[in-house]
């Protein structure tokens, strides 16, 4: 079931078939797909046509005004054979019969899984502005910190945890082999189908060292031809165009295209200190120095439905990134011409096939990419944030002593998904995750090695992962039960440079591997989900945490994997009426975190090292009401309470059950979207959504528990201005409105939205302050 | 006879030393543990001193912390919990004037400048005032000399321009101009991170030179230290004296390698040399200028080498011809333990006073520190007052020496209330 999300896309044939009580087929009859005419039966009493996956309204109707209709639920990788009988004894006669084919959509079938997961759709979201990130913010459990506007770095906490410890994939490929060109902060919604949240537990066709779970991106596609371009224009001299198109010919030849390329000057005002001539001012200033350019393309051509694979797909990628560099995570020290930039070449072959009657699935990827990368900060001048140059013929270096950094990265990732059906009710399911990258470079303004003086960064280092998971999941009591137990394997082997002992350098390396398992339970009923999941999370120190920078950070060849229990109890209770429904879904959950790697402050070096424990203790809730057809309310809320334990120095053991700082431990989302049918001409579609975000005050420090405010009173035993947000507000509140149409023709749709239309001001990452409003106009053009 | 005598005592020791061990069995509750007051037996009543505040900076392992004002509720251990404080990112020490409070850089420890702290009407510490400078790198020294003058450095204001400012109103008020003493080097800087005043003449250090990539410290052209002396009567530089065999004079902004010796009148500065490669022949030393001098005291230098090596002198304080400054037992480098693999954060600092005159240094009972903190040892009533920080000791506190008598007391220890990273003592 879990392998399916990887198999299958969004579109797929569809195959309808007219005949009369007697079984003669029946030409030339009308069909409507959704009231709408798609075509007439053949001589055969057949059309083929390819549908969106979902559940569609099919009407077929005889010229003598003879009809009946069914509502499908059309699934891809399904045989989706309808057929509609016409009876055509009784000419008189026009009743309806219907027929609800019990048919499960690919997110409802990834949600009915025993894990904590869930599928953000975004087949109905594509004239919408902004990009994936926007998204999975409104998810329950789901914060996403970004460190200002598009192409800014974003990070996700999952259920109280954040960073590292959260993997995010590309169709369960490591997102970072596809470049910065695709990422959070970059990919506009119409480059992907949906995304799957995994909180806690990794399911295993996505085996991965991830120690607070993960986010699996899919890719759009489809199964019948299709050309669509979009267009987004906003506030800030933002610019978004995609395009995607898909073509296949009758001998199952296909090919396409999804590309995506953003623009912003990212100008937005900011509030910030400007010296003048005896000490600074608070100014509104707009930003000069945050421009962000990237490109994204990627090209495929494929074979399906063969003896040999029933698909296969060679993908080219290319994708670059520029990135000007505005300010420090404070928002205090201001950059005025320091930048990044990076080209991403990946080659991709991506190979399905079912054997032994469809009882072994198999999924084949591998990838290879080539970045190069430069970092440059080699100014002489300083500015201030008024963009004027305050400073001149100093050392090279505005962010700290300087960089001129280019370098080449390496990267090959492959994954072998396997699942055996052993009987009706019992699969067994394996994954292999392996991943290598090489990384050479230099920086003359960068670290040298005390005695050869060797720029480090010219010295090769390498790190390889090899993550495996081997599952057995049953179906049990009319399939309304379902466990699945797991083992995992994780390995890792570094390679690199350290300069520790001063007067030597030498190259040093690290390998290290360590067991996991997971387990999983799920009941299902017409009305209810019970889910109860478990997994013994591992997550692999990475190269950079093994050597450092040799530069601020030392390496730490003693660095142990992070750990972590992660426990989850879901339920979700759905009232569903004729025309309307009431779905509550909750979350408890509970991480017991250790060997947490910390960057330990030195002077002049810090290193990683295994310090620190947690525990997280959390809940979410979530509704959503369609008390009409044409209206769609809802609101979901996360707590997680995060705490540092088991500090075993005497000194620092005031700060047991301290909360972890500098993570919201407070937020939820509110939306209501409306539609409304045949406003201005019969078939098109007016909506209107509104969106609305709450994040709690957080602090950027640790406090001692006994010390700690209580939720919403202010601070009063100690006087700090290390909170966010930190002029007073208990928490954050922006509101999102927009209003969409999509013409008659079914090709084209205009929308336009404002974002934080209360101008407020927002903050993610430390003091980083986000944009005000901002104006977003969006069109959506469907060729065919 | 004698001998069983002897044994009759040594086993009455035993006893005697089992029974006081099974009635103090948790050292935690020690002081907790009133002590029976026998006829004759009176202990001399530790009385705390009640007409001064105790300033404590407190740190956890990411250095943030609090800066906490202890007046009625001082004891010779103090648990933080539930008092009062400021909190920073970086709660390293400060340095004190009257009832104000300055320290390097602002509470989130990212402006780059002089914050100003104080005391609000419940006697706890607020923030008071920021002076920025306009660099973004961690190299803005500072002096506060009186409550109308104050002198610190900015680079981007130039390296050879020393800045004035209003320590009240935290404001710039101009600069003072060394570019006559340029020599075009790519690195220049006069007052980096040595400000010192003296007979209304300001000590600056002169440093020409340049910066290899990766380093932190700047390497002079010329192997040797340099200080300029400005009179500020004159408004003119009086001198610029120099000494060779060792190089590169302080070491961090937060933290001087400077001090007027009170008593005497002579002005010492400590040199750390390249931290990177510990060269044995310009090596870490303690320099002095002689009262009413303008020019190094060519016949005095303590040498690090004459007590450990490699290894760096990383405090200082002067009182009445004795230096104050940590000495470590073993070999240490700040590179990551360095090749004899001793970094400088394990308990290896050990407080002595040396003598100027026969540089014979003396340990003093104190436990080793291990964090080396911002703060150097500072006078206060006829007591000098050292930090440490020691794991082995499980010790977080101030002990102070009494250079008259050479006694040595514990002034207070924290308990489980993180690491001490500064202390100052204000008197109400």
């Amino acid at each position: 079931m879990f392998l399916t999300g990887f198999f299958y896309g969004n579109a797929c044939p569809v195959y309808i078939h007219v005949e009369d009580n007697l079984g003669n087929s029946l030409s030339n009859i009308t069909i409507l797909v959704d009231n709408k005419a798609i075509g007439v039966s053949n001589s055969a009493g057949i059309l083929e046509l390819s549908l969106e996956e979902g559940i569609h309204h099919i009407e077929v109707l005889k010229n003598d005004g003879l009809k009946t209709f069914q509502t499908v639920s059309v699934v891809c990788g399904e045989k989706n054979h309808f057929k509609f009988t016409l009876n055509t004894s009784n000419a008189d006669s026009a009743k309806l019969s219907e027929v609800l084919v019990q048919s499960k959509t690919v997110k409802k079938q990834i949600e009915e899984s025993p894990f904590s997961v869930q599928v953000i759709d975004f087949k109905k979201q594509y004239d919408k502005a902004g990009d994936v990130g926007d998204f999975l913010n409104r998810a329950s459990g789901v914060k996403l910190r970004t460190e200002g506007n598009i192409g800014s770095q974003v990070q996700i906490n999952l259920g109280g945890l954040q960073g590292k410890a959260v993997r995010i994939f590309k169709d369960g490929i490591p997102i970072e082999l596809f470049g910065h060109g695709f990422s959070l902060g970059t990919i506009p919604v119409n480059m992907l189908d949906r995304v799957e949240i995994y909180k806690g537990v990794m399911p295993i066709y996505l085996a991965s060292d991830a120690l607070g779970g993960g986010v699996n991106m899919v890719t759009r596609t489809s199964n019948k031809d299709f050309a669509e371009v979009s267009y987004e224009m906003a506030s800030f001299n933002t610019h978004r165009v995609t395009a995607n198109l898909y073509l296949q010919n009758k001998k199952n030849f296909y090919g396409g295209f999804n590309g995506s390329f953003n623009f912003s000057d990212n100008n937005y005002k900011v509030n910030v200190p400007v010296q003048n001539s005896t000490n600074e001012e608070f100014k509104n200033v707009k930003r000069f120095n945050d421009m962000t350019r990237s490109s994204y393309g990627e090209a495929f051509v494929g074979l399906k439905d063969k003896s040999w694979a029933d698909d296969l797909r060679l993908t080219l990628i290319y994708s670059n990134f520029y990135k000007q560099i505005q300010n420090d995570a404070q928002m205090v020290n201001v950059y005025g011409e320091a930048f990044s930039k990076e080209q991403n070449y990946t080659g991709m072959i991506n190979y399905r096939k079912k054997f032994f009657d469809d009882k072994l699935k198999v999924s084949f990827l591998t990838n290879y990419s080539h970045f190069n990368t430069r970092f440059i900060d080699t100014a002489r001048v300083r500015y201030n944030w008024d963009g004027e140059i305050i400073g001149e013929n100093l050392q090279p270096g505005e962010i700290r002593t300087g960089n001129n950094q280019r370098m080449k990265y390496n990267f090959v990732s492959s994954r072998l998904n396997m699942e055996y059906q052993l009987s009706d009710r019992n699969f067994l399911e394996f994954s292999e995750l392996f991943y290598s990258q090489r990384r050479k470079g230099s920086d003359p303004l960068g670290a040298i090695s005390v005695i050869e003086g060797v720029d480090v960064l010219t010295v090769p280092a390498t790190y390889r992962k090899d993550n495996m998971a081997l599952a057995w999941r049953s179906l049990w009591l009319e399939n309304k039960l379902e466990s699945i137990v797991a083992g995992k394997y994780y390995h890792y082997n570094t390679q690199g440079y350290t300069t520790d002992n001063y007067g030597f350098a030498w190259k040093a390396s690290k390998d290290d591997s360590q067991f996991g398992y997971l387990s999983g339970l799920k009941w299902a009923e017409k009305n209810y989900l019970v889910k109860l999941s478990y997994e013994y999370a591992t997550r692999l120190p990475d190269e950079f945490e093994v050597f450092g920078d040799a530069r601020m950070v030392k390496e730490n060849l003693d660095l142990d994997p992070e750990k972590s229990h992660n426990l989850n109890l879901n339920g979700q209770y759905t009232i569903d009426k004729e025309n309307s429904s009431l779905v509550f879904s909750a979350n408890l959950f509970y991480r017991k975190v250790k060997d947490i790697i910390f960057l330990q402050l030195d002077i002049p070096f810090s290193r990683y090292i295994n310090y620190e424990s947690s525990e997280i203790k959390g809940f979410e809730f979530e509704t959503n009401y369609t008390p009409v057809k044409w209206l769609t309310t809802g609101f979901n809320a996360t707590y997680q309470d995060i705490r540092r334990v088991g500090i075993q120095e005497t000194t620092f053991k005031y700060l047991n059950d301290s909360r972890v700082p500098n993570i919201p431990f407070l937020f939820g989302n509110f939306w209501a979207n409306t539609y409304f049918r045949n406003t201005f001409k019969d078939g098109d579609n007016l909506n209107f959504t509104w969106n609305a975000n709450y994040t709690h005050r957080f602090f950027l420090v640790a406090i001692p528990k006994s010390q700690e405010p209580s939720l919403f009173e202010p601070v009063k035993d100690f006087q700090t201005s290390l909170t966010i947000p930190k002029d007073g507000r208990l928490g954050q509140f922006s509101n999102d409105i927009g209003v969409s149409y999509h013409f008659a023709d079914q090709k084209t749709t205009v929308s336009a939205e404002c974002r934080n239309i209360g101008d407020v001001r927002l903050y993610d990452n430390f003091n980083v302050q986000r944009p005000g409003r901002s104006f977003h106009l969006k069109l959506v053009y469907n060729f065919f | 006879m004698k001998r069983s005598n002897s044994l009759r005592s040594v086993m009455a020791g035993i006893a005697a030393t089992m029974l006081l061990f099974s009635c103090s069995s948790n050292d935690d509750n020690k002081e907790e543990i009133e002590q029976p007051e026998e006829p004759g037996t009176e202990q001399p009543v530790d009385v705390l001193p009640k007409d001064e505040t105790w300033v404590i900076y407190n740190g956890s392992p990411d250095w943030s912390g609090g800066i906490y004002a202890l007046n009625d509720n001082k004891s010779r251990v103090i648990n933080l919990s539930g008092l009062s404080f400021l909190q920073l990112k970086s709660s390293l020490g400060g340095r004190a004037l009257g009832k104000t409070l300055y320290k390097v850089n602002d509470v989130s420890n990212t402006k780059q400048g002089i914050n100003k702290m104080g005391f609000n009407a419940a006697g706890n510490i607020v923030d008071q005032g920021f002076l920025p400078s306009l660099s973004n790198a961690y190299e803005s020294n500072f002096l506060v000399v009186s409550e109308t003058e104050g002198y610190y450095w900015d680079k981007v204001r130039g390296g050879l321009k020393l800045q004035k400012f209003n320590p009240t109103t935290m404001e710039r008020t101009g600069e003072i101009d060394f570019s006559s003493l340029s020599e075009g080097q790519p690195l220049e800087s006069v007052g980096q991170l040595i400000i010192a005043k003296r007979d209304n003449k300001l000590y600056l250090d002169l440093l020409l030179g340049d910066k290899a990539a990766g380093n932190w410290q700047v390497t002079p052209v010329v192997k040797e230290v340099a200080i300029a002396v400005y009179d500020l009567t004159t408004e003119k530089i009086e001198n610029v004296t120099k000494i060779g065999g060792t190089t590169n004079l302080g070491v961090f902004i937060d933290h001087i390698l400077w001090s007027l010796d009170e008593v005497t009148g002579d002005l010492y500065f400590g040199t750390v040399a390249d931290m990177k490669t510990q060269p044995s022949d310009f090596s870490s030393k303690i320099l002095r200028i002689k009262k009413g001098e303008t020019t190094f005291d060519t016949t005095f230098a303590l040498d690090m080498k004459t007590y450990q090596f490699p290894a760096e002198f990383n405090r200082i304080f002067a009182h009445n011809g004795k230096i104050y400054t940590t000495i470590p037992s073993r070999a240490v480098s700040y590179y990551g333990g360095g090749q004899h693999g001793v970094r400088y954060r394990d308990d290896v600092w050990f407080w002595n006073e040396i003598d100027a005159t026969t540089k014979k240094a003396t340990r003093l009972n104190i436990p080793p520190d291990n964090f080396y903190c911002t703060q150097n040892p500072f006078f206060h009533n006829g007591e000098i007052y050292f930090v440490s920080n020691s794991t082995g000791d499980g010790f977080s506190g101030v002990n102070q020496y009494n250079p008259a008598t050479g006694v040595i007391k514990e002034t207070f220890r924290l308990k489980e209330s993180g690491r001490l990273q500064g202390f100052n003592i204000i008197k109400n």
